[in-house]
């Protein structure tokens, strides 16, 4: 009887067809079926370098472009680097001549009017417009309307800029054509330190609402729409059930959208420059009155080719950037509601 | 507490049409109940009592006021969804004030209302929990305090149990059924478990496809359904339906026989409806069919395909007749055949159900009143199989 149950019998009963194994399974010590279980010194050995050059490609990428230019930028801040002579380290130097410049101190307003109209402003469109395409989110017309919205963001800063420098031309341009058909003043727009400002965010408004709009459409989306039902059973209808409701529930989407408008906003160049003639060595005017902190940066390394004072101005920038966000993100727990 | 009233409510999504052509009067402080599978449209009547759809034809009156075009929030409704819906950035206490701080009640009054329904649903130690903290139990709690809060005249509920476990689910119905006892409110409950239906409710409606298939107390449509859709969704197990034809002889009688020696004669006298045989469904509950004692005549033989353990006191023998499945209860005990061999099985005549095998209706149809709301009077055509013998 008990050989009727070993396993060897077993295996028989099984009827396993032994010409199909291969013959280096076959002389396992377990039979053909065992698993190996051998720590192999190779498997050991091999699987974490394997791993470390599988991410290396991309981890080179990731160092040469982004960690090693933002280290020597670090360090380029606390010399003074020469391109033709020598390069001597003058601590804290550089940030003493920064603070010493009113120009400096004016990019600085000039970046924080910027970015305090654009926080906002941004904000309340790309929600405004977020609402009013919610409704037709699941419609094939609202597709349209949604890509048209989109659009603008993927095209060329630079060449959407040039446009929009026809646009904002006093003599010949749509913005005063259209201001003027308004009955509105016509207006200097670029040419004009008052309204040089202002023209720059139309255009950044123009160019990055649909990013701005496409991610509230997507923090609407995820809202319940029982929630909202039970809401209105309770009561609750157009602003009431916004602000009680709505807004709350959005409020994890606003903070992203706070936080990336921010970023992009202090970090824009490419528009300022393109708008304000910086292709014909302009760029920041008139009478720097678009001389943001970007600006400024680029002029000082590649037209003044003063390095290490940009390096100083960008190592400032980013402390301000992260200052900034991490200010945002404390003051985030007291409203953003993350379900 | 609010007489409702649905007149001719007719509603269509696309190119299905949800309810059709629907009218029902629900009586002040009624628990009544409109039950059926997915899609029957019940769920799109609640939402059109809410306020939530709008209906395509045909007016919603709440006693005499036509609430047709009224937004939700002015409809005085309270409703429990069927997720609970609550609001999640808000703690319990906020959630239950929450429509009483849209209306701008003040602030001391609110917090005696939270304090009164918080008492009333064991509520007191989680309001300052968000509903993420809550346990599902819990929230439907909150949910239904929520809806009360207001002390709206018409208590609305969306499948509120679905989302518990079986034992809980078990005591919110008993829950239920005493709160709604205790604060008179009118309630219309939506569900797709008939045993929720008939368990809790004062009356019953039987949806299918967008119509009422009938209304009447849960007696009245376990006892005597209205149609044969009614019969098989009511009753756990469903009701054993399969088809036979009928014929009305000389003298008014009717001989019901389904091919396999089963017959009886029905005594009328009867109209005759036609010349031929009338096709029919015949129905019998699992518990009205028996294992055919010693010495008796079996009504019918089956072959026993499985033997499944009941609740405990009884098994369920599910039996093939004439390659229709039955299914029989018979008490534990019971000497059963072997699985696969034949088995003689004895009706009770007197709780034999007929429906017209074309429309489904409870035959015959002509002598069924129905009444207001469309349900059957409860003597019924029952009275036709109540009388009828079997055919030696």
């Amino acid at each position: 009887m008990t050989s009727e149950t070993s396993p060897r019998r077993h295996a028989e009963r099984l009827a396993i067809d032994r010409s199909v194994v291969p013959p280096h399974l076959a002389r396992r010590p377990g039979g053909p079926f065992a698993l190996h279980r051998g720590r192999g010194r190779v498997t050991t050995l091999v699987r974490p370098v394997l791993g470390y050059l599988l991410v290396l490609p991309s981890l080179a990428v990731f160092v040469i472009f982004f960690y090693l230019p933002a280290a020597l930028l670090f360090a380029l801040a606390f010399y003074h680097w020469n391109v033709f002579g020598t390069t001597t380290f003058r601590g804290f130097g550089n940030f003493a001549v920064l603070f010493n410049q009113p120009l400096y101190w004016q990019s600085l307003l000039t970046t924080a009017y910027f970015v305090v109209v654009m926080m906002p402003l941004t904000t309340l469109v790309a929600l405004a417009l977020a609402l009013l395409l919610r409704e037709g989110v699941r419609q094939a017309r609202g597709g349209l309307a949604r890509s048209l919205i989109f659009l603008p963001h993927v095209t060329p800063i630079i060449a959407t800029s040039i446009i929009w420098a026809w646009i904002f031309n006093p003599q010949f341009g749509l913005a005063n054509f259209v201001f003027s058909h308004l009955g509105l003043p016509r207006l200097g727009w670029l040419e004009d330190p008052a309204w040089s400002m202002p023209a720059v965010m139309l255009y950044t408004l123009w160019h990055s609402v649909g990013l701005y709009t496409v991610l509230f459409l997507a923090g609407l989306l995820v809202i319940p729409e029982q929630v909202v039902e039970a809401a209105r059973v309770d009561g609750a209808r157009g602003f009431a059930l916004f602000r009680r409701v709505i807004w709350p529930l959005l409020s994890p989407t606003t903070f992203l959208v706070l936080i990336l408008v921010s970023v992009n906003t202090m970090q824009a160049f490419s528009q300022i420059f393109a708008l304000t003639g910086g292709a014909v060595g302009r760029g920041g005017g008139p009478a720097y009155s678009t001389s943001t902190d970007a600006v400024l940066i680029y002029q000082t390394a590649f037209t003044y080719q003063h390095f290490s004072l940009a390096a100083t101005m960008s190592l400032i920038l980013f402390v301000i950037l992260l200052a900034i966000t991490i200010v945002q993100k404390k003051l985030s727990s007291r409203w953003v509601f993350y379900r | 507490m609010v007489m409702v009233r649905l007149d001719a409510v007719s509603k269509r999504f696309a190119d299905a049409a949800a309810v059709t052509d629907l009218t029902i009067d629900i009586a002040d402080g009624e628990f009544f109940t409109m039950v059926g599978p997915s899609g029957c449209g019940k769920t799109t009547l609640l939402r059109i009592l809410a306020g939530l759809d709008r209906p395509d034809s045909g007016d919603v009156w709440f006693g005499d006021r036509r609430v047709t075009d009224s937004d939700p929030g002015a409809r005085d409704v309270g409703m429990v969804f069927q997720n609970y819906a609550l609001y999640p950035h808000l703690s319990v206490s906020e959630n239950l004030a929450f429509g009483l701080r849209v209306r701008h009640v003040r602030r001391t009054e609110v917090q005696t209302r939270v304090a009164e329904v918080a008492t009333l649903l064991d509520l007191q130690a989680l309001l300052h929990r968000r509903p993420k903290q809550l346990s599902g139990g819990q929230r439907q709690r909150v949910a239904l305090g929520r809806a009360i809060m207001r002390r709206p005249h018409l208590l609305l509920m969306d499948e509120p149990l679905s989302n518990l476990d079986a034992v809980l689910r078990e005591r919110m119905r008993i829950e239920l059924r005493r709160f709604h006892d205790r604060l008179g409110i009118t309630t219309i409950y939506v569900t797709h478990d008939q045993r929720e239906a008939t368990s809790m409710s004062d009356r019953v409606m039987v949806m299918n496809g967008g119509r009422a298939e009938q209304v009447g107390t849960p007696g009245e449509i376990v006892r005597h359904p209205r149609t044969a859709f009614v019969a098989r969704f009511v009753g756990q197990p469903p009701m054993n339906v399969w088809r036979a034809s009928m014929t009305i002889d000389g003298t008014g009688d009717a001989l019901v026989s389904d091919g396999s020696g089963l017959r009886w004669t029905v005594p009328g006298p009867w109209r005759r409806a036609a010349a031929g045989p009338i096709d029919v469904w015949i129905g019998v509950r699992p518990h009205d069919l028996r294992l055919t004692g010693p010495g008796e005549t079996a009504d019918l033989t089956a072959t026993l395909d499985v033997v499944e353990a009941g609740t405990g006191d009884d098994v369920l023998l599910h039996c093939r007749h004439r390659d229709q499945g039955l299914v029989v209860r018979v008490a534990t005990g019971q000497r059963i055949p072997r699985t696969g061999g034949v088995v003689d099985l004895t009706l009770r005549s007197d709780r034999v159900h007929l429906f017209d095998a074309g429309t489904g209706i409870r035959w015959p149809a002509a002598t069924a009143a129905p009444n207001s709301n469309g349900a059957v009077a409860g003597s019924l055509a029952a009275d036709v199989v109540q009388q009828g013998r079997r055919h030696g």
